[in-house]
């Protein structure tokens, strides 16, 4: 199906598309406002089961991957249950440690190759299936954008008390997004095994996760296809650019993870950026008096104000 | 009429009050909030909370609605024992409520902060019903309703950001009432309101009342409270010192002393809802 | 066994300097922040550049310090006052630090061509002071001494001086601050300064002991640091000096009795097990969600 590109272009397409899908699991947790750090950790799981599974058991690709992202889903599931009752920065702080310990864990077993790592892993996903799991889970994010899971789960980021008061489980789909969000990295870890063949610990690094976060912090957590956009946006451009020393790479996305912070804090389709930009009518004076803190504080900000 | 008598009775339905309140106490480290507050609400009616500021009316719509923990008591719901529960459960038990300060997803749009208060009734469905209905978009036709009663058509598109106070609240009030409640809780729900508005929900209060809802009113509007609220509890340093009718309660000795002589000494707010108070009288 | 206990002791005073200056963020700024990671190896490079300028090493450390509390404050100037300008989330706040991070950790990555540095430790104290039947190295030795004369000194900064009280008010509530006439922009400059020139030393000395310095020192620190206040409660100065010995203790034990290789993962699993048995720390106070 995409014969006509050549090799190289078709390994950097499938690099960007598995970027696209680790930024989608942290999209769909951020989504209901929970700052997950987590996710190269459950990345790591799905490429380490997925590729044990092909290279001791000899399973075929497709189960394999499968099975790492349920593996992925399975422990984000479980942990997730125990780190979720956590606010704020102590979220941050547990999952940034459970994602850790997974490496960790991974770089300091035996069988798990250790730090070495694991090759040999069969090369045998073609773009065409990459880009098809990308479509699917695309409609799957678009069914639940529209249903009432998609609209709890908003809620839950714009105000848990509200949510919780319209009889929205906070706690249940927290973790229901918490499972999506490790199968999702699970998924990206098992294809990008299969893409390269050898993988090894240290390739889970911070580094990565920074990375993965700025696409996300740029996109937002409103629209899924902001995401996957942003992903490819930003990964062609890195190729036209031709960015490859660190040093070029962490101005780049270090820069723009701040720049963007300072200027959209919720990303690039942040609705309220959208409306502001689409349709820029002046509003008449509705209703008595309109009140005067609504220019000033947007939602969620923060009422420390230092002069 | 103590609350205590009527939850001993759950097998018969119809005794069973829509809550019902057991020595409810809650205590933030040494400040005693609420002491030991006992007391049931009659089915279909308008109860008003009423009491000075700081008097625990508020701690005490969050006890019930689960955002805060009792330290000690119990709260049943429809004779089943709520004590402790998450806001989501007790909300799923056909509690819904509005806020002293506002709660609303501010970047949303109307229709949205209303759709949210469908949840509980969309999540119930099955799940054939639900992909029947996909096209049909669930709990339109509960915003639609709501939208024309609360009379937020216009603003159905807009971002709750933007609205004007009173509108405000109109939103919370119909996100409250999208859930269908059977009892429905309101924590001064016409503040920063003008006089017509604030008439305007007393009659949409008593509307839902007539159709079949039990409300707990928390409001500083005297005036308010006299013409819709079938029954006033009044509420002081976390105990309850009175229990009347609306038209009597005002007469007894100990309200007048803890409630209005320290009216006298808020703000401007609720001090014309005072005067006001006595010169509707015969309204009411 | 004495003898580990007493390297480990050593070990967690490094923990403790490292604790008491994230602690010292957080507690005034409300802000976790990634960036510290790269306080920690700034410092460390100052120094390393003017030891090989020939600088006197007690010089260098200073200089190191200095290095580390400027960028600190210069982040904090920036993008920081900035965003609390605005009135950004706590979340917003969080991932612009990791921003922070990424720029200054290639900067310095870019500058040590990727490589692991020699640190010389010429200048620094070295040889063993025996006490009983143990012995302490004396580069341990002097960074337990300083540990505790630093927190020493902070307890009486923040407790008993003005500018504590101050910055306690600060801490507790900006606006208020200011009412009250306190400038709470020189407050936060100050702290971070001094958090960052904590940072510094932290570094300094782990260059030393390992007598190496790469731009990724930084990270497993970071690591320590935030393990520190987890154990020790967010923002309690007390709980940083105890839980960085803790922390120390634990990780000495866990290679002595457990493997070597496991004594970074039981840092991680320390954060996320505390985290989840005492969410507020060790020393923390619950607080209660209000409506």
């Amino acid at each position: 199906m995409f014969d006509w590109l050549n090799p190289y272009t078709q390994l950097v397409a499938a690099g960007i598309l598995v970027n696209a899908l680790l930024v989608l699991s942290l999209f769909v947790v951020f989504q209901c406002g929970v700052l997950s750090l987590a996710t190269i950790g459950f990345m790591a799981d799905g490429a380490y089961t997925s590729s044990l599974l092909a290279t001791k058991q000899h399973w075929p690709t497709v189960p394999a991957i499968a099975a790492g992202a349920v593996v992925a889903a399975v422990l984000a599931y479980i942990f997730g249950r125990l780190v979720l009752h956590l606010r704020g920065i102590y979220l941050a702080l547990g999952t940034f440690a459970l994602g850790q310990v997974f490496v960790l864990g991974i770089a300091n077993f035996t069988w798990t190759g250790g730090p070495g790592g694991i090759v040999g892993i069969p090369v045998d996903i073609t773009l065409a299936e990459l880009v098809f799991v990308v479509l699917a889970v695309g409609v799957v994010f678009q069914l639940v954008h529209l249903s009432f899971v998609g609209r709890a789960l908003r809620a839950i980021r714009l105000d848990e008390r509200v949510a919780a008061g319209a009889g929205i489980n906070v706690a249940r789909y927290r973790t229901l997004a918490f499972t999506a969000s490790g199968f999702l990295a699970g998924l990206a870890g098992g294809f990008e095994a299969f893409q390269t063949g050898v993988i090894s610990p240290d390739q889970y690094s911070f580094v990565l996760l920074v990375q993965i976060l700025a696409l996300a912090m740029i996109a937002g957590s409103y629209l899924w296809a902001g995401s996957v956009l942003t992903a490819i946006a930003i990964g062609v451009a890195q190729q036209y650019i031709g960015t490859t020393d660190a040093l070029a790479e962490g101005l780049l996305y270090g820069g723009l993870l701040v720049v963007v912070m300072i200027l959209v804090p919720n990303g690039i389709t942040d609705p309220r950026l959208l409306r502001r930009l689409t349709f820029r009518r002046l509003r008449p004076h509705r209703g008595p008096s309109s009140p005067p803190t609504s220019e000033a504080s947007p939602s969620g900000a923060s009422p420390l104000v230092i002069k | 009429m103590t609350g205590a008598s009527t939850v001993a009775s759950p097998e018969g339905l119809a005794d069973v009050p829509a809550v019902a309140i057991e020595n409810l106490g809650k205590r933030f480290g040494g400040v005693v909030a609420v002491s030991d507050v006992t007391f049931a609400l009659s089915d279909e009616t308008i109860t008003g909370l009423i009491g000075p500021n700081g008097a625990g009316k508020t701690t005490l719509l969050n006890l019930i609605t689960g955002y805060l923990k009792p330290t000690s008591g119990s709260i049943a719901i429809k004779g089943k024992t709520v004590t402790g529960w998450l806001p989501h459960a007790v909300a799923g038990m056909g509690v819904a409520r509005t806020y002293q300060n506002i709660l609303l997803l501010d970047s949303e749009t109307v229709a949205t902060n209303i759709l949210i208060g469908c949840h509980g009734a969309l999540q119930r469905r099955r799940l054939v019903t639900r992909a029947k209905e996909w096209r049909s978009r669930p709990g339109r036709d509960v915003v639609e309703r709501l939208l024309t009663v609360l009379n937020l058509r216009e603003v159905a598109k807009d971002e709750v950001a933007q609205l004007p106070y009173g509108m405000r609240r109109r939103v919370e009030i119909a996100r409250a009432l999208a859930a269908s409640p059977s009892l429905l809780i309101l924590d001064e729900p016409t503040a920063g309101m003008t006089r017509d508005e604030s008439d305007e929900i007393g009659r949409l209060v008593q509307q839902v009342r007539d159709a079949g809802t039990t409300v707990l009113l928390v409001e500083h509007n005297v005036r308010l409270v006299r013409a819709i609220c079938d029954e006033v509890l009044v509420l002081q340093w976390g105990n309850i010192i009175a229990r009347d009718s609306a038209e009597r309660v005002w007469d007894d000795p100990v309200v007048r002393t803890a409630y209005l002589g320290d009216m006298e000494g808020q703000e401007s707010e609720t001090g014309p809802a005072k005067q006001e108070g006595g010169t509707t009288n015969a309204g009411a | 066994m004495l003898q580990q206990t007493v390297n480990g002791i050593a070990l967690g005073a490094t923990y403790s300097l490292l604790g008491l200056g994230v602690t010292l963020i957080w507690g005034v700024l409300r802000v976790l922040n990634f960036a510290y990671s790269q306080f920690i190896v700034w410092g460390a490079f100052g120094t390393l550049i003017a030891i090989e300028n020939h600088v006197p090493t007690v010089f260098a450390v200073l200089i190191g310090m200095a290095v580390a509390g400027v960028v600190a404050v210069f982040v904090d100037m920036t993008v920081m006052q900035f965003m609390r300008r605005r009135g950004t989330s706590e979340f917003a706040l969080v991932v612009a630090t990791i921003g922070v991070y990424y720029i200054l950790s290639s900067v310095a990555q870019d500058r040590s061509k990727s490589q692991i540095e020699t640190f010389p430790i010429g200048g620094f104290p070295h040889g063993s002071v025996d006490i009983g039947s143990t012995s302490l190295p004396s580069l341990q030795l002097l960074s337990l001494v300083i540990s505790v004369a630093v927190m020493i000194v902070l307890g009486y900064w923040l407790n008993r001086t003005r500018l504590g009280r101050a910055t306690r008010t600060v801490a507790y509530s900006a606006p208020t601050a200011e009412l009250l006439g306190v400038n709470s922009r020189a407050i936060f400059a100050l702290a971070v300064f001094v958090s960052g020139c904590l940072a510094a030393l932290a570094g300094i000395f782990n260059a030393a002991d390992s007598s190496t310095l790469s731009y990724s020192d930084g990270d497993q620190l970071l690591v320590v640091a935030f393990a520190v206040i987890v154990l020790g409660g967010m923002g309690s100065v007390k709980g940083a000096v105890i839980g960085g010995l803790a922390l120390g203790l634990v990780q000495v034990y866990t290679t002595l009795y457990v493997s070597g290789v496991f004594s970074n993962a039981i840092t991680y699993l320390l954060i996320v097990g505390v985290l989840i048995v005492r969410p507020n720390g060790l020393f923390g106070v619950r607080e209660e969600a209000r409506v």
